[in-house]
């Protein structure tokens, strides 16, 4: 059952988009290397990108996303006065003005793709990355101009990061290896169905825990429980009214840095359930990172991606208990929604890879474009 | 002669002792007692790190305290906002005085106040460094408005909505309660827990008792032309 690799596979396909030669391709002229060169940029766009995931968690860990009150202007001035100087407006203008660069930058990227790229839907996908920064954008001003409206919020959270993994597929899709590998046949192997399974778990899981994290952030319920691994020194937190008036009390006496709110019996179960996503998570990459590792030990351009991720789920929880256990200390708790973002990205990133790479045997009819009917059966 | 003075000195004593009468049973009494902390210990002060904004921290000499919970050696609890919940009937005149509500030394004064349902508030800025006014009412509409400099605002609020908080997202520390009401009987506890309703009419009411962090408390109490003296709120469990 393990292990149906055939030597077909060619040496140079497991290598991912991002580890290219460095020198070689920026020397060359401009048309002759644009498909390299444009996926370097793609790849710098991602980085700035994971940088843009970062200011703007930070933003919601230091409470500051309506410290800037109107929209687009910042206290009616492209750049307000002083505000490098307080922390919180720099968080939540700098935010702005990242943002606002990222834009730009995107913009660049679909403009350099519809001049060069040949691939049409390669075009598409520019176009959609395009338009989900502008989305985002009006999603995040309309936050501000809603007083942090929930909905609003947690769209932006969501759409923050499905943008990052955008900006991750574009840099893949526009890798010389990504173009390479239309040369070869894919890799048949009878566990494809359920690495791509795997895969598409994977990412919903994770999906669903950034929405409970961002609803989590936005209900101002990070801090409703405040013991790890029990729950206010249970396994099920106790949710009566009764139960609810005491934890109250006794947050009164926790030696938090900051004074914390008070808590409903829905911040807690919120709270709780993002513990709960973890657990779901930790299974999903479990099951991943074992169809990966006794199916495909040696295709390196899915094992890479599933170690990583695996590694950063580790971190990611050891985060996670940390920014619990410093009563969300603003730096780890963005530290924790920047590891998350890197643990989406990578199994979007692993999961076209997979999608790419792998597929299930056809059993005598050759089925075309990778669509598997026996998908369930594997 | 002598008659007309004795019976007009008559017809005026009626008359006062009537006045006197009447003005008794409409009489004005005072309602007055305390907020007290029932738990165990008396929850710590935090101290307010301002470093976040050099400009609010150079405005202060000293330590500044959490305002949250404030509960004095006699366990009275400050900033609990007691109002008339039930009994009167009537409608009240909207005073043409303003309430007030001042950033300062970047943190808000008063902590906990009450205001007539389309009495004018005045939002104030003394400090030379930006604020923004975050109302997060739930009844009463809300609004987010910068202050990056000092001046006045003024806003009216049209809906009866107890414990709307305030906050500024520029300082995370900062924040503040508004109660608004249909009438003027309201009064905030003070440093040591004590209130003083005055000038409701007799009758039988609701008194309600609000706070922050401990919540709603109610009792109710039947005032008389000598008024309550003893209205004790307990909170914090036990
Ligand atoms: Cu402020």
């Amino acid at each position: 059952m393990p292990l149906n690799l055939n030597d077909s596979l060619p040496q140079s396909l497991p290598e991912s988009s991002s580890a290219e030669s460095p020198s070689k391709s920026s020397a060359r002229s401009d048309s002759d290397a644009s498909p390299t060169a444009l996926h370097r940029y793609a790849i710098v766009l991602a980085c700035c990108t994971l940088l843009l995931v970062v200011a703007g968690g930070n933003v919601t860990s230091k409470d500051a996303g309506l410290s800037v009150p109107d929209w687009p202007l910042s206290y009616g001035r492209f750049m307000p006065e002083g505000w490098f100087h307080i922390d919180n407006v720099r968080a939540e203008h700098g935010h702005r003005m990242i943002a606002g660069a990222i834009g730009l930058m995107t913009a660049g990227l679909l403009i350099w793709t519809l001049m060069r790229e040949k691939r049409r839907w390669v075009k598409i996908m520019a176009a959609v990355t395009a338009g989900a920064v502008i989305v985002q954008a009006v999603v995040g001003g309309m936050s501000v101009l809603l007083s942090r409206y929930l909905p609003m919020t947690v769209v932006h959270a969501l759409l923050g990061q499905t943008f990052f993994c955008l900006t991750i597929l574009m840099a893949l899709f526009t890798s010389p290896s990504w173009s390479a590998s239309a040369r070869i046949a894919q890799l048949e192997a009878p566990a494809a169905g359920r690495l791509r399974l795997a895969c598409i778990v994977l990412v919903a899981a994770i999906f669903l825990q950034l929405l409970m994290g961002a609803l989590m952030r936005h209900t101002d319920s990070g801090t409703a429980i405040v013991d790890f691994p029990l729950a206010y020194g249970r396994v099920i937190p106790a949710l009566d009214e009764a139960s609810i008036k005491k934890i109250n009390m006794d947050r009164l006496y926790l030696d938090s840095p900051q004074v914390l709110p008070n808590v409903t019996a829905s911040m807690i179960l919120i709270h709780y359930l993002h513990r709960l996503g973890a657990l779901m998570v930790l299974a999903a990459v479990g099951w991943m990172h074992m169809v990966v590792m006794r199916n495909f030990p040696k295709l390196t351009a899915l094992t890479i991606p599933a170690m990583i991720v695996a590694s950063l789920l580790i971190l990611q929880i050891m985060l996670g208990i940390w920014t619990v256990l410093s009563f969300n200390q603003p730096w780890v708790t963005t530290a924790h929604v920047a590891t998350g973002a890197l643990i989406l990205g990578c199994s979007v990133f692993l999961s076209a890879q997979a999608f790419r790479y792998v597929r299930p045997a056809a059993g005598g009819v050759t089925a075309a474009a990778g669509v598997d009917p026996e998908e369930s059966a594997a | 002669m002598n008659l007309t003075k004795t019976s007009y000195l008559k017809a005026l004593a009626i008359a006062s002792g009537l006045i006197f009468a009447l003005s008794t049973t409409a009489n004005a009494a005072d309602v007055g007692g305390m907020a007290k902390f029932t738990g165990s210990d008396k929850p710590k002060r935090k101290v307010v790190k301002m470093d976040a904004d050099p400009k609010c921290a150079a405005m202060h000499d000293s330590k500044v305290g959490s305002v949250n919970v404030l509960v004095a050696k006699n366990r009275g609890i400050q900033n609990v906002f007691v109002y008339v919940k039930d009994g009167l009937s009537g409608e009240f005149d909207v005073p043409a005085e303003h309430a007030k509500i001042t950033q300062i030394g970047c943190m808000y004064e008063p902590h906990v106040f009450g205001i007539q349902v389309g009495q004018t508030l005045d939002i104030v800025s003394e400090d030379n460094t930006l604020h923004n006014i975050n109302c997060q009412a739930k009844v009463n509409a809300t609004f987010n408005f910068g202050q990056p400099t000092p001046g006045t605002r003024e806003k009216s609020f049209r809906k009866p909505e107890i414990g709307v908080k305030f906050k500024c997202d520029v300082h995370p520390w900062m924040s503040a309660y508004m109660n608004v009401v249909d009438n003027p009987f309201y009064a905030v506890t003070d440093k040591t827990g004590a209130f003083s309703i005055t000038g409701l009419p007799e009758g039988e009411y609701t008194i309600g008792a609000w706070h922050e962090v401990f919540g709603d408390a109610e009792s109710t109490v039947t005032v008389g032309a000598d008024g309550v003296s003893d209205l004790t709120f307990e909170f914090g469990g036990e």
